[in-house]
């Protein structure tokens, strides 16, 4: 490591050196006598720097600008030094720092503004967001935007902006300035919910079109309803809950698929479920009609916003009463058959559940079976059930009957 | 001898014909040719660049040694991987005929026994079966080489010459540079029995017959031998570690960690009978029929010590089935190796005294014999048996892949690269599901990487390393343990940079979809692109284990080396030996022909008693296997087949164990089958079986059938009933009840709230366009808290959508302790919904599990099970959680048509119904079920997969045991931590639902007295398999 640095450190002295001894060898002076630069220009001109000098020497310019440091070097012109900074040079607006440097030593120094070509504004970048808000005027979007010249140069301070708008089939339009380059604004929303559209104009050039959703606010209590085809608990028929048209508290309809969650509680304090996202602001939530008589309390809920009222709703049995056989020494019990509310047989489907108890009250099996033309059957085949006496509890569509039967005989209590 | 030997060139001819079309068809379909080909496509592309990141997150091809894949990598340059593949194939065919060849040659001096040999080499099972079935080309390639070499490593150390020192290192270079296990077992079981023969040889020129053959002769001879044998094995092990010393540093600095994979070359060929086919009888085919011949002649003097390394090759072959195995090789070394090997290189040891059997057989003193003893008929009859039974075994072995494939059919893999390449997929990783072996060949397609591989000692990250699995492609076929590891990387799929997975098997689909994933699209080859949410892409610079740049240059440079040596050493010997440029003098090994004259009588009698053992032993097989299949003839049995049949879906098989009598048409019995769906019917495989009968009687019985299937969610254990009757001797199942249920609209509308998001409106290479990125849907959470329940911690909470837009959540947690230390963190699982519409909101638990491997390598519990969940071992005791919330907009899986239609709360448990108010199927309903304390404050998340589906505007029962959270315990609860798209939540609460309405979520509560907890909620989250 040291030998490293060793040699790094005579390699630098030998270099420096070398420095001192062309100084010393070949002294150069000169002295400007007059000059004459351009103090601005705009963008993407050419700027002209002629120096007259006494003296001999090799001068050049140098230019530190955005990009980075630039050597000029003359071209005598009756006996006058011009620099000619190209105008692909200048394309980039800002201050231009110039020194005429000889010898190593700086003679000269000034600057050059170059200002946007604001004539040829082409550009404006603009963003906007967010890219949804609320309607009711607390929710804005931002509009941010950077005009720019021919050269994306951003314009000066001050230069003239307008902002337009359209919104709630209206439009409006905001002046502004620019400040540092660029300009922003707040576009507040309005109470309607819809669409706001945003363009902002600078010396004639036009923003593309940008566009913020205004998204209803906050729902707020609501109604429902239910549609049923009768008030019978079959089983089979479909309920529906409608809510009326949601909206906030200014009108709006709420955004399409808001999630509304119907609450039914029957009269046993179980609480079903059923949900609906909005269309239009109606949801509708479906549950079956239940499977015996019951009594129904319903409300919707837009969880943390809003509720609606308390609907109310009975259902009557669809049975009234059914028919128990029993055949081949009790071992086949025929259900049926079982007529609903206008003496129809019950539509197929119908749940009906057999539960066997021996003589000492043990649960022995639970067959379940549907019903299907309105009626069922259970069969206790012997290999399974030896002969004796047993407890049937029978149940369907709310309604249970007993049976005390004796298996493998007639006998029937 | 003179001229050509025409058995060799038949034996070529055939070989090539025979092997070389069909690798056509059988390589691609094999279990390692395409892995190989993926390295090839490494070296093709980075020859010296040993890192690829493709693969479990970035692993070294320093594993493996190099060689077969740099020549197909070659090779590829001129005709692409597949043409490199197939041309060293070819040229693996042609060197292990011929090293067949020499290797008789060598063992019995004969050129027309050397012949035999070379035509039954082509014809063996077991080289077809590594080839055809395996596709190990690089084991093929250097077990032929290791085979050229032999001859002369013979010469070297008979006659001493240099000349053979120098081509059999040079042999022994290459197979080291092609295949790292076979020199170093080679040297153990083909090289120690050469030379033990070499003395035995240089003894008997002392000698004038083996008789007076004793053990001082031997000594003295291997006193002489023993520098030759000394300096060649001395280079040898230099080259042994030389030719590939990165990959003995790589072994030595990157331990294989991986826990050990289960084999079927491991198991006990006498329980797993398929393995016993495959590892056992296959590679030994015919030669088992001949085992008595084989050892006598192998224990003759002068092969004495080929006869004790056949024997030793022979029982480490036979796996698990008898404990010597795993004495002789060690724990470690037998779970590690795969003992197939071992039967592979006995096998190939038997070829020449199979070729000298052949040789007496058909034109020697065992024809003679039989002849003269049994008869010339009786002769030609066993000559027909044998060369049918080798016929058999070349067709049977052939057909295997055939009849059952070992790999799905083959994917046609363009639209997967064309959708990697789009868009940048690529910038993020992806995982084949179901995909077998040509996940290989579609990570050679593409430059984008994925977080599985097919190479699993390289494998780098601790979720797979401590995991038994293949890849996590397959990872069905290991069961709960192999979803475990799965889950891990669905459930936190950001840790990996995983975005997008290619499914080609619905078996998977569940558990995507519960872990949060949604569907894509469908790609032109049927294959499902699921993708997730909120996954960063892959950082620019991504980690890599460095080597130094000799190692680099070694790699790549040395086995390449090691052929052009070999072959220009080689060459001219080969040249003057095929074309007979030149006459050589005749090989030593020659002298030690034998002439085949008198075989003993009594082999004969042996043999066929050893035979018709074997026959018996086939036949008692075959009886064991047909009375296994005679289904009727106890209650246990038709049930087990029973539900076999359902397994496999073979619903013919199960309407025929129905009872006749109680007719069920099969008509109507395959339509209810086809109509029901559900985790168990569709997604479910059978995993164990208790059949109880509880009642028999002579023609009756009552059956408990408790089942375990294992789903992609969890094990499920679901209890059956059934009745029996035995009719005419036979059992039949009784059927159960058909539901009658019919809906009551025949055709019915439904109005919904559809989605659609454009993506990139513009297209463009560079990144989306501003005004295409959609804002993030707000959420706000509502509750959030750390407990601890059952030893484990867990973060639950609720949490809303309060934005206008369908938004799909993302949870994260982390624990902290008191000290502000990161003890943990993981994702929801599915103890949430993963994608709310406006205003809807969940309930979520996040369980801490993958963490507790990453941190503590040592406690890495041995197996996985959803149910039996192993908690983190933190180090510290956590006290504080960060909750971080990302919504993102979603537009699929909104379905909310299920409904709850009917609850009776019991003490112990909640039965219901669910129904179906949609027009979607729901596959698999999922119920959260939330508890509350007195105050309405969330005490504990629980949730259960209903096993039926709910068809639509039909009703599913379920029910539900409650649960006793008495030890709940609460640790922090606060929401100060927790944010929502990288802002506050508090802030978000505060500004979109100032005024929220808390009674609204109380209202919601099913009041419900338990075991310390007052209420309860149930919220619904349904599966659509088949989205209409």
């Amino acid at each position: 490591m040291l030998g490293r640095h060793f040699y790094i450190i005579l390699f630098f002295l030998i270099l420096s050196c070398r420095g001192e001894e062309i100084k010393t060898v070949v002294p150069k002076d000169i002295n400007v006598v007059g000059h004459e630069q351009p103090t601005s220009i705009v963008a993407g001109e050419i700027a002209q720097f002629s120096f007259e000098v006494k003296g001999k020497g090799n001068p050049y310019l140098l230019l530190h600008q955005g990009l980075g440091p630039m050597i000029l070097q003359p071209r005598l012109d009756n006996n006058k030094l011009v620099f000619t900074l190209e105008k692909m040079y200048t394309r980039q607006a800002g201050l231009y720092e110039w020194e005429l440097i000889n010898n190593s030593q700086v003679v000269l120094s000034g600057n050059l503004k170059v200002l946007p070509k604001q004539e040829l504004t082409t550009k404006i970048e603009t963003y906007f967001g967010p890219r949804s808000i609320r309607a009711g005027g607390d929710d804005f979007s931002m509009l941010f935007m950077v005009p720019t010249d021919v050269y994306d140069n951003p314009l000066p301070d001050g230069t003239s902006v307008i902002i337009k708008r359209q919104m709630d089939n209206a439009q409006d339009s905001i002046q502004g300035e620019l400040k540092n380059g660029y300009l922003w604004h707040n576009l507040f929303s309005s109470n309607y919910a819809g669409r706001m559209l945003v363009s902002a104009t600078v010396n004639q050039i036009s923003s593309k079109e940008l566009t913020s959703m205004i998204a209803p606010s906050n729902s707020v209590n609501f109604q429902i309803d239910y549609k049923r085809v009768h008030d019978y608990a079959d089983g089979n028929q479909v309920i529906e809950f409608i809510t009326d048209e949601i909206q906030d508290r200014f009108g709006n309809t709420v955004a399409d698929g808001t999630l509304v969650n119907f609450q039914v509680t029957d009269q046993d304090g179980a609480r079903l479920l059923t949900a609906g996202s909005t269309l239009a602001g109606i949801a509708t939530g479906k549950l079956l009609h239940p499977t015996k008589a019951s009594n129904w309390k319903v409300t919707a809920y837009v969880t943390g916003e809003s509720k609606s009222n308390e609907t109310q709703l009975q259902f009557k049995p669809a049975v009234k009463d059914y028919e128990v056989s029993f055949l081949h020494d009790n071992r086949l019990i025929e259900v049926g058959p079982i007529h609903g509310f206008m003496e129809q047989l019950v539509p197929d489907g119908l749940l009906i559940t057999l539960k066997l108890f021996n003589d000492k009250g043990e649960l022995v099996d639970t067959k379940l079976t549907n019903s299907s033309k309105g009626k069922a059957s259970f069969e206790l085949e012997e290999l399974f059930y030896e002969n004796g006496l047993y407890t049937l509890q029978i149940e369907t569509a709310g309604l249970q009957k007993e049976f005390k039967v004796a298996l493998g005989t007639n006998e029937l209590e | 001898m003179k001229g050509t030997n025409v058995l060799l060139v038949v034996a070529l001819f055939i070989g090539l014909a025979f092997h070389g079309s069909s690798i056509f068809f059988t390589l691609e379909y094999t279990y390692d040719a395409l892995i190989h080909l993926f390295f090839a496509d490494h070296y093709a592309n980075s020859w010296f660049e040993p890192w690829d990141y493709r693969w479990y997150t970035g692993f070294t091809v320093q594993g493996y040694p190099p060689l077969v894949h740099q020549l197909i990598g070659i090779l590829s340059y001129i005709g692409g991987l597949k043409f490199g593949l197939f041309t060293v194939g070819l040229l693996a065919i042609l060197l292990y005929v011929t090293g067949a060849y020499r290797f008789g040659l060598l063992m019995t001096g004969d050129k027309k026994v050397a012949g035999y040999t070379a035509i039954l080499a082509v014809f063996s099972s077991t080289f077809i079966e590594t080839l055809h079935i395996f596709g190990q080309l690089p084991s093929i390639s250097a077990l032929s080489i290791l085979m050229h070499s032999l001859t002369e490593i013979y010469l070297w150390l008979k006659t001493g010459k240099r000349v053979y020192l120098f081509t059999s290192l040079s042999l022994i270079a290459v197979t080291v540079t092609s295949h790292h296990v076979t020199p170093i077992f080679g040297m153990v079981f083909f090289i120690f029995p050469l030379i033990g023969m070499v003395v035995m040889d240089v003894s008997r020129d002392k000698v004038n017959s083996y008789k007076e053959l004793r053990f001082k002769v031997f000594w003295n001879s291997f006193r002489q031998l023993f520098w030759r044998i000394v300096s060649f094995g001395f280079f040898s092990l230099i080259l042994i570690v030389t030719c590939i010393l990165p990959y003995w540093i790589n072994s030595k600095k990157n331990p294989i960690t991986q826990v050990p994979i289960p084999h079927g070359s491991r198991d006990n060929f006498l329980e797993v009978t398929s393995s016993g086919l495959v590892f056992f009888m296959i590679p030994w085919g015919i030669l088992l029929f001949l085992i008595p011949y084989l050892f006598y002649r192998f224990y003759s003097k002068r092969y004495l010590f080929f006869g004790l390394s056949m024997t030793m090759l022979t029982i480490l072959g036979t796996g698990g089935t008898t404990p010597v195995p795993l004495m002789l090789l060690g724990e470690t070394a037998f779970n590690i190796l795969t003992l197939d090997r071992f039967t592979l290189w006995a096998t190939i040891m038997a070829l020449p005294i199979f070729g000298e059997f052949a040789f007496r057989m058909v034109e020697g003193d065992i024809k003679e014999k039989i002849q003269r003893r049994l008869g010339s008929v009786y002769h030609r009859i066993l000559g027909g048996f044998i060369a049918g039974g080798v016929l058999f075994m070349v067709i049977f072995t052939m057909s295997l892949g055939y009849f059952r494939p070992s790999q799905p059919a083959k994917i046609k893999m363009l639209p997967i690269v064309n959708f990697l390449n789009q868009d940048q997929h690529d910038r993020w990783r992806y995982l084949p599901l179901g995909f077998g072996d040509q996940m290989a060949w579609l990570s050679a397609q593409t430059k984008a990487m994925t977080v599985d591989g097919n190479y699993h000692s390289a494998r780098r990250l601790p979720e797979l390393t401590t995991r038994a699995i293949e890849r996590l492609e397959n990872s069905k076929f290991r069961g709960v343990e192999g979803i475990g590891s799965l889950q891990q990387f669905l459930t936190v799929p950001e840790k990996y940079n995983l975005k997008y997975i290619f499914s080609n098997d619905k078996f998977y689909d569940p558990l995507l979809y519960f872990c949060g994933w949604q569907r894509l699209q469908q790609l032109e080859n049927g294959i499902m692109v699921w993708e997730k949410l909120n996954v960063p892409p892959m950082p620019a610079i991504l980690p890599k284990d460095d080597v130094p740049k000799w190692s680099k240059i070694m790699w790549g440079v040395i086995p390449i080396l090691t052929v052009l040596v070999a072959f220009f050493i080689n060459v001219q010997m080969l040249w003057y030996r095929v074309l007979k440029s030149k006459k050589l003098p005749l090989p030593d090994y020659f002298k030690y022909r034998v002439t085949y004259k008198g075989f003993p009588g009594f082999m004969i009698v042996i043999n066929h008693i050893w035979a018709v053992i074997v026959l018996i032993c086939l036949a008692f097989g075959m009886y064991k296997f047909y009375i296994h299949n005679a289904s009727q003839r106890s209650p246990e049995n038709v049930l087990t087949a029973y539900y076999n049949a359902l397994d496999f879906k073979e619903f013919e098989t199960a309407h025929s164990f129905l009872d006749k009598e109680k007719e069920v048409p099969i008509a109507q019995y395959m339509l209810e089958v086809s109509v029901t769906d559900g985790i168990l019917s569709s997604y479910a495989k059978l995993d164990a079986m208790d059949i109880t009968i509880s009642e028999e009687t002579e023609f009756g019985a009552k059956a408990i059938v408790d089942t375990d299937w294992v789903t992609p969610l969890e094990r499920v254990k679901k209890i059956y009933h059934h009745d029996l009757v035995k009719r005419n001797g036979n059992w039949f199942i009784m059927p159960s009840y058909l539901d009658t249920d019919i809906p009551p609209d025949q055709l019915f509308s439904s109005n919904d709230t559809k989605f659609y998001n454009h993506g990139r409106r513009r297209i463009t290479t560079q990144q989306t366009y501003h005004e295409d990125v959609l804002k993030q849907p707000v959420l706000e959470v509502l509750t959030a808290k750390l407990v601890k329940y059952n030893g484990q911690y867990s973060v639950i909470g609720e949490i809303q959508n309060v934005d206008n837009i369908p938004s799909d959540v993302v949870i994260k947690a982390t624990l902290y302790n008191d000290a502000n230390k990161e003890l943990a963190n993981y994702d929801a699982k599915y103890h949430m919904k993963h994608k709310l519409m406006p205003m809807e909101s969940t309930s979520f638990k996040i369980n801490f599990e993958g963490i507790a491997w990453s941190q503590t390598k040592d406690t890495i519990p041995p197996t996985f099970n959803p149910d039996e969940f192993t908690p983190v071992e933190l180090e510290e005791q956590p006290t504080k959680f960060n909750l971080q919330c990302a919504g993102n907009v979603a537009n699929t899986d909104l379905y909310k048509g299920l409904t709850v239609q009917s609850l009776h709360i019991g003490e112990q448990q909640i039965d219901g119904e669910l129904y179906n108010s949609g027009i979607q199927e729901v596959t698999i309903p999922l119920l959260l079920i939330s508890y509350y304390d007195e105050n309405k404050e969330l005490i504990w998340v629980d949730h259960q997969f209903v096993k039926d589906g709910v068809r639509v505007q039909r009703k599913q029962p379920f029910q539900y045991n409650l649960l006793n959270v008495d030890d709940v315990s609460t640790i922090n609860s606060s929401l100060k931590n927790c944010f929502v798209n990288g802002l506050p939540n508090e802030s978000i609460a505060e500004k979109v639902i100032p005024d929220r309405n808390q009674t609204h979520q109380w209202d919601q509560l099913q009041p419900l007295k338990g075991n310390s907890f007052d209420f309860v909620k149930l919220e619904l989250n349904s599966y659509i398999g088949n989205p209409k």
